[in-house]
């Protein structure tokens, strides 16, 4: 949850009741990342990490709900819709 | 993370299927809009300056242009600068006619650009049978004029009786452009409703394409074909009809519908010269009825979570009833195969 991410070149985001949706130009392809409200497009041009932006949730969220944000997120960074930076 | 979560509808379509004018310079027998000459309404530059700035603004991803052939209007390479302006990635269906070496330098330089040209047969005796006579030469001397300067693009094909024994070659022919090849479903709406019969694939043909798709990956279908696709093509693709769900699509005059094949009275959603898009997407009755179809005649099959029920648009063109099931889909067309009845529609 250390990580910086950044939207990959091609990548598209917008928010969606379930979450947040991705397209990608490569392909195209669509994502469906399950967050709820948790993530918000801005998210990936804050100077935040994954940890630090679910401390600004007015609720606390669970370590089980934080670890699985994060590995999502790790799945989209290995398939390229994200980036690390 | 899957298109489950758009089955009941998404703030905004993915992708929005665009036919920016009828006005044609062919006279294709499959064409699903019956295209020739221009609408009287048709959108002005600046009502469709509008839309795109409305697409945009509720963050539509993708805008797929056809028509008609789009380049047949004067303003639409600056409508295409428009819309890449606004973040909208294009997606153009060309008949590639108008496409010469002056046009081709300058859509090389559109990275939001993808291009699809219209082939309909590896030889010039079938494409032209479909597309008219001495297509054949013009759309591969475009080609030609695309791969020379390095445009992205790929041959469309609209499987059909006569160009099915053909798509072998046709796969071929696109990667000698650098091209992928892109296979289309027959639809019998606009023109294809007269051609069905002479140009409208067999069950055999169907059934063959079925196995031909799982062995070639990378023949890109626009998931047309999702009601025939195996489980390892599925990933690719949906896994459910998405009119009205991720997808609409924009008439000429800038009447909505949920998608380019029910272009049909009772599907009009509303029209974006009154209504914002954003407006009609929320709250047409119609595109909410898309959104809560069950083909209950197939819950209980064995494929229901590849397809759930197939193409409304074949069902309606076929029965007249968009919640019967997709009279192509593999399980009824095994069915007739074997001599079964196919399940939930009538065999006359």
């Amino acid at each position: 949850m250390e990580y910086w991410y950044r939207l990959a070149k091609g990548t598209s985001v917008r928010e969606e009741s379930f979450g947040l949706l991705f397209y990608t130009r490569t392909g195209p392809r669509l994502y469906f990342l399950p967050s709820g409200k948790l993530l918000r497009c801005d998210f990936f041009q804050s100077d935040m990490t994954l940890a630090q932006w679910l401390q600004t949730m007015p609720d606390p969220v669970s370590s089980v709900r934080a670890r699985s944000l994060s590995a999502a997120l790790g799945e989209l960074k290995n398939k390229g819709v994200i980036v690390e930076f | 993370m899957s298109s489950d979560l758009a089955r009941y509808g998404l703030s905004a379509p993915v992708n929005v299927t665009w036919e920016i004018t009828l006005k044609c310079n062919l006279k294709c027998l499959h064409c699903l809009s019956d295209a020739g000459k221009a609408m009287p309404e048709e959108l002005d530059f600046g009502q469709c300056r509008l839309l795109i700035e409305q697409l945009a603004a509720i963050k539509v991803f993708q805008v797929n242009i056809g028509g008609g052939e789009p380049f047949m209007r004067e303003d639409f390479v600056d409508l295409l600068d428009l819309a890449h302006r606004n973040q909208l990635v294009t997606c153009v269906s060309t008949n590639g006619l108008l496409v010469d070496d002056s046009l081709a330098k300058h859509l090389a330089r559109l990275e939001m650009l993808y291009l699809q040209v219209s082939l309909d047969g590896a030889t010039a005796e079938v494409n032209d049978a479909i597309r008219g006579e001495g297509t054949y030469h013009k759309i591969l001397r475009a080609a030609d004029a695309l791969a020379r300067h390095g445009v992205r693009f790929s041959l469309n094909t609209v499987l059909t009786r006569i160009n099915y024994p053909q798509l072998e070659e046709l796969r071929k022919l696109a990667a000698g452009y650098g091209a992928d090849l892109r296979v289309s479903r027959f639809r019998p709406s606009g023109r294809g409703k007269s051609s069905k019969v002479e140009l409208g694939p067999d069950k055999e043909q169907l059934e063959s394409f079925a196995v031909w798709l799982e062995e070639n990956q990378f023949v890109r279908t626009g998931d047309s074909f999702f009601c025939l696709t195996s489980e390892n093509r599925r990933r690719k693709g949906l896994d459910m009809c998405g009119a009205a769900k991720m997808t609409c699509c924009v008439s000429p005059s800038g009447d909505v519908y949920p998608c380019a094949f029910l272009q049909e009275p009772a599907f009009l959603a509303g029209n974006i010269r009154r209504r914002h898009i954003k407006d009609i997407w929320d709250h047409a009755p119609v595109l909410d009825l898309l959104r809560r179809l069950d083909v209950k005649a197939c819950e209980t099959c064995s494929r229901f979570e590849h397809c759930r029920g197939g193409c409304p648009a074949m069902a309606f063109h076929t029965y007249n009833d968009i919640s019967m099931p997709d009279p192509e889909c593999l399980m009824n067309l095994r069915a007739l195969s074997s001599g079964d009845s196919p399940k939930g529609f009538p065999l006359s």
